[in-house]
């Protein structure tokens, strides 16, 4: 990619989230308070999940690319698909761990304690729980294939359990969390949070293509290689 | 909620934007400076 083009992909994605922000927080107007009939206790927080919300669905994309590598991996033996699993693992975890405060900052002031065992808040924790031993896993083992094969095959495992502990688990079990349609929000709340994923999906897709780029110099020796 | 506390929200979300941007930015330049070691 050249320094222009570089430079105006930049431009855009700052301008993108400059716009979200602003519109988070000076055009949205609050979901009315409980005695009007809202939903939220603290709607003026109701802010944070612009970035609450795309960094958790982000966090699971991660974990799906984590496998889908995985998979590839296992086929085809190519170190490529390793470095590309390992660094969705690791923005997996990244964005995991800002979901898991950003919604803690948010359950403080919405359900009077930041840590309220709900299944999906604690699904999350066990989940990026999960991930870290991913890394502790490679970490134990030096030889570079039978390391990728082995967190490769931990990768498929791992990522349906997070998908379930995050999604499925908190379906059976009674919830903080809202459910989808249990909340009228208007029609700029709704916008602004579809800017904030496109914002965030950009950010996340640049964040791992250079990461993964980088591994690459690093770990394989790949010279001018862009994936 | 108060004012203070929608406050301390909206600071600590700008920072998480921040820091994602500032790590790309980091990323960025780790990548140049390979870059720039590979040319001969």
């Amino acid at each position: 990619m050249s320094p222009s083009v570089r430079t105006f992909l930049a431009l855009v994605l700052l301008a993108g989230m400059t716009a979200v922000l602003i519109a988070a927080f000076f055009v949205v107007q609050a979901p009315p308070p409980p005695e009007e009939g809202g939903g939220f206790n603290a709607p003026q927080a109701t802010r944070i999940l612009f970035l609450h919300v795309p960094a958790a669905e982000l966090c699971t994309v991660a974990f799906v690319l984590a496998l889908w590598h995985g998979i590839l991996f296992l086929r085809t033996r190519n170190p490529v698909n390793d470095v590309r699993s390992l660094v969705a693992a690791r923005l997996g975890v990244v964005f995991g761990a800002l979901a898991l405060v950003m919604g803690m900052a948010w359950a403080n002031v919405e359900w009077g304690a930041a840590w309220n065992w709900d299944p999906r808040q604690t699904g999350l924790a066990l989940a990026l729980l999960a991930y870290l031993a991913y890394f502790a896993l490679r970490g134990a083992v030096e030889e570079p294939d039978k390391q990728g094969v082995l967190a490769a095959v931990y990768a498929i495992l791992a990522c349906p359990t997070a998908l379930f502990l995050v999604f499925g688990l908190p379906r059976f079990l009674p919830s903080l969390h809202l459910k989808p349609g249990e909340v009228d929000l208007s029609t700029a709340f709704s916008w602004t949070m579809a800017g904030a994923m496109l914002a965030f999906t950009g950010l996340f897709a640049w964040i791992y293509n250079l990461e993964t780029r980088i591994t690459l110099r690093e770990r394989l020796g790949y010279e001018r290689q862009t994936p | 909620m108060n004012d203070t506390g929608v406050m301390a929200l909206g600071i600590a979300s700008l920072l998480a934007w921040g820091g994602l941007w500032l790590y790309l930015f980091s990323l960025q330049k780790r990548l140049d400076r390979l870059d720039k070691e590979d040319t001969p």
